[in-house]
């Protein structure tokens, strides 16, 4: 369990540090809820000392996983529209769902919500062409061209960190600064880390 | 980020500790702790030993890169360096503020800081010249950097100028762009 803590610490900068949702990480948070669970449960047989140290322990565990949740809800809250289109896009075998079930009905309500706040407030007021929310026009879209640093957890050959140039090769233990978009990918294979 | 984020992120470092009690190992959900034994040097998370400290349970060992002379060294290699050295560890600026902050255990706990703090000093200019030197880069053409390798940086330095650098860059990469698509735009109608 010391393994996926580390993984989820990665995972918790990862989605803090990244212009746009990455690949949701549900069962990760689940699974470490589930163990503070049964710490909490077993605290009564444990002696006074490891008690304490116990409670700290979960409450930084909490905290990384609250934070982790909170991330993303604001990310769902801005980028609304763009996420329920890319989710819908995926509906193939090879779908890699951004939003957990959960989210995604949040992200259902909100949108749903918000468009009838924009009508009821402002829109049912206005003369016919205005009186509804044009779809196109009206999706926000997250900057996936915006600067990042990572840091390279292994080496990789022939990476095309900029399209004007050449690929390059990136070994371990690097940090570089690039746009996102060119290095999302490796992201997604977990041989970068965010920094 | 903020840097209370970074800090957090520090804090799961191991130190050494002497305890002076005694207790079996404890199994903690980030790994295994222990068995602690009086005086017998054991391993633990950062925000741990903080916290057994305050209780007077344990005393803290200096880490092995706080000393006075490796601090002096490192100084004199980041002086003559043009580019960032190695640092003396991934979080080193945190974990000396939270040590120094519990500074009976530390040895020279003023010259530590002082020194670290030049460090961290010379350290912060550099970065100011290389962020300078990305944004003015011209290679001739006109291209604007988008790819520069910045190894042996601290996460601590990286959140500082992090907001700041990055949206810079957006926008420049912007205003370049756009400016590029006009002139395009000029040249097909004349």
């Amino acid at each position: 369990s010391s393994g996926i803590n580390a993984e989820y610490g990665e995972s918790w900068v990862n989605e803090r540090v990244s212009p746009y949702l990455q690949e949701s990480q549900q069962e990760v948070v689940d699974c470490l809820l589930e163990q503070c669970q049964s710490v909490e449960e077993n605290l009564s047989r444990a002696s006074p000392f490891a008690v304490g140290i116990h409670q700290l322990e979960m409450q930084r565990i909490k905290y990384m996983a609250t934070d982790y949740l909170r991330t993303r809800l604001k990310k769902i809250e801005k980028y609304t529209e763009y996420a329920l289109e890319e989710q819908k896009g995926q509906d193939g075998e090879e779908s890699v769902l951004k939003l957990s079930p959960g989210e995604f009905s949040y992200a259902r309500e909100f949108h749903r919500n918000f468009q009838n706040h924009l009508k009821e407030t402002a829109l049912k007021h206005m003369p016919n062409p205005f009186n509804d929310i044009k779809k196109s026009q009206s999706v926000t879209a997250p900057n996936l061209n915006s600067f990042v640093f990572f840091k390279v957890k292994e080496d990789i050959r022939d990476v095309l960190v900029d399209p004007r140039e050449l690929p390059k090769d990136l070994s371990e233990g690097e940090i570089h600064i690039s746009k996102f978009l060119p290095i999302a990918t490796l992201l997604d294979q977990g041989k970068i880390n965010l920094v | 980020m903020d840097p209370s984020q970074v800090e957090f992120i520090a804090e799961k470092e191991l130190v050494s500790i002497l305890p002076n009690f005694s207790e079996d190992k404890l199994y903690l959900i980030s790994g295994e702790v222990g068995p602690f034994q009086p005086q017998v040097a054991v391993d633990v998370p950062l925000w741990l030993a903080v916290n057994l400290r305050q209780r007077q349970k344990c005393r803290i060992v200096t880490p092995s890169w706080m000393d006075v002379e490796v601090l002096k060294s490192k100084k004199a290699e980041e002086l003559e360096s043009n580019l960032f050295t190695k640092p003396l560890h991934p979080h080193f600026m945190e974990i000396s503020k939270i040590l120094l902050g519990n500074s009976q255990d530390i040895l020279n706990s003023d010259e530590v800081r002082t020194l670290v703090k030049d460090i961290w000093d010379i350290r912060a200019a550099k970065l100011r010249k290389s962020v300078n030197k990305m944004v003015t880069h011209d290679d001739g053409g006109g291209q604007l950097l988008a790819h520069v390798e910045i190894s042996n940086i601290t996460s601590l330095e990286i959140n500082a100028i992090k907001t700041f650098f990055t949206a810079s860059l957006d926008h420049l990469h912007n205003l370049r762009n756009h400016a590029e698509i006009c002139l395009q735009n000029l040249n097909r109608q004349t």
